[in-house]
């Protein structure tokens, strides 16, 4: 197989899994119970709709139209690039996306550099102090920081460095203050995750022969877990950081709306609570987008990184 | 060993986050005087010389544009100063003037208007009879509420510049309470999608769901407003909005809840007052059990509403005496009371008695409710858990089931009591109007009552204050013999703002009167 049958194999296979996504995502939005038009009348504030607003609402959003034909219509769109206008704004749901994706890059982008800088160093040393303090201790936060609720984490440093210390601003928002809150937050689980990924696969390289030759050959025991080992390790942790980094691009939801962050998770919400079908159509859509990008990423990676994958492809 | 250093001093911080003591709480403990207006840390500087930037925290919905005739933008820009309208309710829910000077009736189909001289609107024009119009035509256009309040066919005439004339299609009693509503907020066509109005505030951007800007407007009728811009954000999580208040990032929060109101410190001054929602049971008369007079009466007698009050909004708010709220001002009949004696009483009388566990049994069929609830207010499951228990002393057996939208359920009709909430007009004809006659947009339970009809209608042709407030005590006798729906409590409306800086602050009851030019920061 020629590495172009392999390229055009998993575009094709990529396209199939989005238009799966964009199916299921659609249906299921469209089925789900509670109607769109009660919602967005009732978001508005005041007083619950009436059953005539409810009935032009619905006309005026074509919701009585067949859901087969609904989604004709999108996909039709959606394959020009129009993947509809928000029912809340009545602005184009892309527009919408693309106004909140950078401050959600930027968000994701300091929380995977917050997490490799100090998950990577952690599970390294963890590693190279096996059963001692530090090992111990990482393994301690390791089960806080994955087990910790979001939400609650959030608040707790909330509390801390915005209510009491006043060191940062409670509110989030793409700015060096007001995004590191939020990167903290969304940091930590994965900063647990990738340190014990870390630690066992340096761990896993530490054992390997090549590093008995490497220390044979007179590399001291640093030099060899750091320009042997850890190169090694990392190929293994590749592939889980490219899905983190989908995860962090994805997941924000919580964070998000807790600090009230404009990015696209808080978008998502917003367009939940109301049944904003064409935004959260989108923001579901994008989320395997991303996902499938962070794959290939990972893929790539790995495919430069180890010689041995390179020549199987 | 610097690594180990920094982790055990993040562990310290945290664990010194979660240990720490619970901040004193600022409004009056529960109990004290749940059925009163509870101000507490008042502010006590002078009104500013008007300047600086207030920041609005808020987790309920900003408008969805900056167009008048919107969805209900209406609301929002009178709530943040931007929009005005012809009439409008002082603190103490008294209808007068605003930007009308004067509406006088002149038969009773006919109404003269006077507008203020010297009003601007935010784009530089004055204020005239015929933008008036305008903006009239534009509300019933783009508003399909509003023909309710005011009819589509009103005939407006305009005299000249300050002096206009509605003529409505039948007599229309609370037609004054009518020019108080937002739905008539006046306005002009937009430029660059943003209505001009004449507020003391004008909107200058937006950003759906998050930020809603407005800039002073400098040539207010009223003279210069206390603030250089107000920055209203919505901030989904109530928790999080109360920590940005304590951490500075905001000035000011809007419809704090109770438990959250509970845990400010002392530096945020709290003020809470009864609102005028009003949360209650609708029954339905279609269905047994409530079908039956004795059972609705029994079921209502049965409700200890101040220890609801206690336990589900730490004894803020005011208990419901009639489908009136206290805060509208109007004088109240004691239409429904807590007896739980007497409830057992009239049960038993109605023939339904005590079975082997308790619940009550008649002609073979068994006292039992399904009382629907909805997520929207938190404490509205939380009052449908107290009301099971408390029925279920004389003899109910209730079961509480939540649904997502509850409106939805009730048009259905297929239900036997649902908890429901109205924000109450100060207009005594909206509530009956809307809930206890044929056709009322809220009358879910398919009540029908012939004087109520009677009332209701007079109470439509009706202008005069005197003669319409006994037209609603006749309203509230007849509440009190037939037992309609359960009326339960009006929840508080508490703002919370940093003590000392925010002043010139006015609460109103009916929280569409947010910010008045007043309101400014301390210097």
């Amino acid at each position: 197989m020629t590495a172009g049958r392999l390229l055009l194999g998993r575009a094709l296979q990529s396209l199939l899994i989005l238009w799966l996504v964009s199916l299921l995502a659609f249906a299921l939005l469209a089925l789900a119970p509670g109607d769109p038009a009660r919602l967005l009348l009732a978001a508005a504030g005041g007083e619950p709709p009436t059953p005539a607003e409810v009935a032009a609402k619905r006309a005026e959003l074509r919701l009585d139209d067949p859901l087969a034909l609904r989604y004709l219509a999108w996909l039709g769109g959606a394959l020009r690039g129009d993947f509809g206008q928000s029912y809340r704004s009545a602005r184009p749901a892309w527009e919408l996306y693309a106004e909140r994706l950078p401050a959600t890059l930027l968000l994701a982008g300091v929380a995977l550099a917050l997490t490799l800088v100090v998950a990577v160093p952690l599970g390294v040393i963890a590693a190279a102090r096996r059963g001692g303090l530090l090992d111990g201790l990482l393994q301690m936060v390791a089960v806080v920081g994955t087990a910790a609720p979001g939400f609650w984490v959030a608040l707790v440093l909330l509390l801390v460095f915005a209510a009491t210390l006043r060191w940062l601003p409670a509110l989030g928002s793409p700015t060096p203050a007001g995004v590191i809150l939020p990167a903290v937050v969304l940091a930590l689980p994965n900063i647990a995750v990738i340190a014990r990924l870390v630690r066992a696969s340096t761990l896993d390289a530490l054992g390997q022969a090549y590093i008995t030759t490497a220390r044979g050959k007179g590399h001291s025991w640093r030099g060899a877990l750091l320009f042997h080992a850890l190169p090694n390790a990392m190929v293994g942790i590749l592939t889980a950081v490219a899905l983190e980094l989908a995860y962090l691009l994805t997941g924000t939801v919580v964070v998000e709306t807790v600090f009230a962050y404009p990015g696209v998770g808080r978008l998502a919400v917003e367009a939940a609570l109301v049944r904003d079908l064409p935004v959260l159509t989108l923001c579901v859509l994008a989320a395997a987008v991303i996902y499938l990008l962070c794959n290939w990423l990972g893929d790539l990676g790995m495919v430069l990184l180890d010689p041995r994958i390179r020549y199987t492809v | 060993m610097r690594a180990s250093l920094v982790f055990a001093l993040c562990a310290a911080l945290l664990l010194s986050a979660c240990g720490a003591p619970a901040a004193p709480s600022s409004p009056a403990a529960p109990g004290d005087s749940p059925t009163a207006a509870v101000p507490t840390n008042q502010p006590s500087a002078a009104p500013s010389a008007g300047s600086g930037e207030l920041r609005i925290g808020t987790g309920l919905s900003i408008p969805a544009s900056l167009i008048a005739s919107e969805g209900q933008n209406g609301f929002n820009m009178i709530t943040y100063g931007a929009g005005e309208t012809l009439m409008r309710l002082t603190p103490e829910q008294e209808l007068v003037p605003w930007l009308a000077e004067s509406v006088e009736r002149a038969d009773p189909t006919t109404w003269e208007v006077t507008l203020r001289p010297g009003v601007t609107f935010h784009d530089g024009t004055p204020l005239t009879a015929r933008a008036v119009a305008n903006s009239f035509a534009s509300s019933w256009a783009g508003l399909p509420n509003a023909g309710s309040f005011v009819p589509t066919d009103t005939r407006i005439l305009v005299r000249d510049e300050l002096h206009l004339a509605f003529i409505t299609p039948e007599p229309l009693g609370n037609f004054r309470y009518s020019l108080a509503n937002w739905n008539f907020v006046i306005h002009k066509a937009p430029v660059n999608s943003i209505s001009p109005m004449t507020g003391p505030y004008r909107p200058v951007s937006l950003v759906v769901d998050q930020e809603f800007v407005l800039e002073r407007f400098a040539d207010y009728w009223g003279g210069a407003a206390g603030l250089e811009r107000i920055r209203v954000l919505r901030l989904p999580d109530a928790n999080a909005r109360a920590l940005a208040l304590q951490s500075g990032d905001l000035d000011m929060l809007t419809n704090v809840a109770p438990e959250i109101a509970r845990g400010l410190p002392l530096e945020i001054a709290q003020v809470s007052l009864p609102g005028t929602r009003l949360h209650h049971i609708i029954l339905n008369h279609t269905r047994a059990p409530f079908d039956e007079r004795a059972v609705r009466e029994a079921a209502s007698l049965a409700i200890d509403r101040e220890a609801l009050l206690l336990a589900t909004l730490d004894g803020q708010g005011e208990v419901a005496v009639s489908l009136y709220p206290a805060s509208l001002g109007l004088p109240l009949v004691q239409a429904q009371r807590y007896d739980p004696e007497q409830a057992r009483a009239l049960l038993d009388e109605a023939g339904w008695v005590p079975g082997a566990d308790g619940v009550r049994v008649k002609d073979g069929q068994r006292l039992e409710v399904l009382l629907y609830s909805y997520p929207g207010r938190p404490e509205i499951t939380q009052m449908a858990v107290v009301i099971q228990a408390m029925l279920g002393e004389v003899g109910f057996a209730v079961a509480v089931e939540e649904v997502a939208d509850v409106v939805e359920m009730a048009e259905g009709g297929d239900f036997q009591a649902t908890m429901f909430s109205v924000g109450v007009q100060s207009d005594p004809l909206y509530m009956p109007a809307l809930t206890l006659t044929e056709g009322g947009a809220f009358n879910y339970g398919g009540y029908w009552s012939a004087p109520i009809e009677a009332l209701v209608a007079q109470l439509r042709a009706e202008d005069d204050p005197a003669a319409r407030a006994e037209l609603a005590r006749q309203v509230q006798e007849v509440v009190r013999t037939d037992t309609p729906n359960i009326y339960l409590a009006t929840p508080p409306l508490i703002t919370a703002f940093r003590q000392g800086h925010v002043v010139g602050f006015t609460p109103n009851p009916n929280d569409l009167y947010l910010v008045t030019p007043e309101l400014g920061l301390s210097q």
